[in-house]
């Protein structure tokens, strides 16, 4: 957490605290209104878990809150949200490491697509995303997060080189590898079969 | 390539999880709370001032050492912020207070000096009995065969 911290203030260049200004509060709203979804589909990726995932937006913004006197500042208002809800799921992540890995599967029914499934298929369905979403969670940790954040269709490969500090190709070079990565532990737990 | 499209659904359904309803209010109302730290900040403020005052009210009274100190420091600020009284003003007759000397200006008649009168007392002091005898004198006191009684004249006043 004192690494993000330092991270935010630093990216921030903040030391001083800035009275409350209705303008940034205007601001903040519309930015709520504008990204909290993209926020929480980032951080469901990670968590899969609706309520931590909702957490983690609302902690996002009161982040936001807290060093809203550079909001005017700021020109990728996206990509600086993704950054903060990134660091905060994984943070959240890192500090919950004694939970094992299980995926839950009532949950991904819950966000399955409504349509004609009868709930034996939904179920089956379910499990099949969950043996995958297992198999994502052994990729090297690189591969993993830039693979997740690809799933969020809102985030095009700029701004996740952006999000996590690096250039486009290795974004595409990452996805690349773990795609094959994961391909290749699907066969190999078919062939085991 | 199966395998790559069930990687794709997978993925395509972490990465649009619908949010919860409501989402966005309650997003909103976390940051109108958040914007009030006000009753938040006084009563950690209060909380802290508390203990603070608690722990140096508890350390004066245990320590003797820092007791005394406080007391005197007590004293002396007593004693220095107690306003010094006027100084009264001494009426034109002089009399300043019970204690000072009064000199009158003017002769003051002085009254004699009282001797028992009441009932059943003569001018001599000595009780007349009901026989019309006067008490017994105690032994070895002398007193005149008869009494020399002055005519009742009032006496003359002093100077």
């Amino acid at each position: 957490m004192g690494t993000f911290e330092g991270q935010l203030v630093g990216w921030l260049d903040t030391d001083t605290v800035a009275p409350i200004e209705t303008d940034a509060h205007e601001a903040i709203t519309a930015l709520v209104r504008e990204y909290s979804t993209t926020l929480y589909r980032v951080a469901y990726s990670v968590t899969r878990n609706a309520g931590e995932a909702e957490d983690v937006v609302q902690e996002t913004f009161l982040r936001v809150l807290k060093h809203q006197h550079r909001l005017a500042e700021l020109r990728e208002p996206r990509v600086w949200l993704v950054r903060i809800a990134w660091n905060l799921v994984l943070d959240r992540k890192r500090r919950s490491k004694t939970r094992p890995e299980t995926q839950d599967i009532e949950e991904l029914v819950r966000i399955l697509p409504a349509g004609e499934m009868s709930a034996d298929n939904a179920l089956i369905e379910a499990q099949k995303h969950a043996r995958i979403l297992s198999l994502i969670d052994k990729l090297p940790a690189k591969e993993r997060e830039v693979l997740l954040l690809s799933a969020v269709e809102e985030l095009p490969t700029a701004q996740i080189a952006s999000v996590l500090k690096t250039t486009e190709s290795t974004i595409r070079s990452r996805i690349f590898r773990a795609r094959r990565a994961l391909a290749a532990m699907l066969e190999q737990e078919k062939g085991a079969r | 390539m199966k395998s790559e499209s069930q990687i794709d659904k997978t993925l395509h359904l972490v990465g649009n999880a619908p949010p919860p309803s409501g989402l966005d209010k309650r997003v909103d109302a976390r940051l109108r709370a958040a914007r009030r730290p006000s009753f938040r900040a006084i009563r950690s403020i209060s909380i802290v001032a508390a203990v603070a005052a608690s722990i140096a009210g508890a350390t004066i009274a245990l320590t003797p050492g820092l007791r005394e100190l406080a007391l005197q420091d007590l004293h002396l600020h007593r004693r220095a912020v107690t306003p010094a009284l006027p100084a009264l003003a001494r009426p034109a007759g002089g009399f300043g207070a019970a204690s000072a000397v009064h000199v009158p200006v003017t002769a003051v008649p002085v009254e004699p000096t009282p001797v028992t009168q009441g009932r059943g007392h003569s001018r001599s002091g000595r009780v007349l009995l009901p026989n019309g005898t006067r008490a017994p004198l105690p032994h070895g006191v002398a007193v005149p065969a008869r009494a020399h009684i002055p005519p009742s004249t009032p006496p003359a006043p002093q100077q």
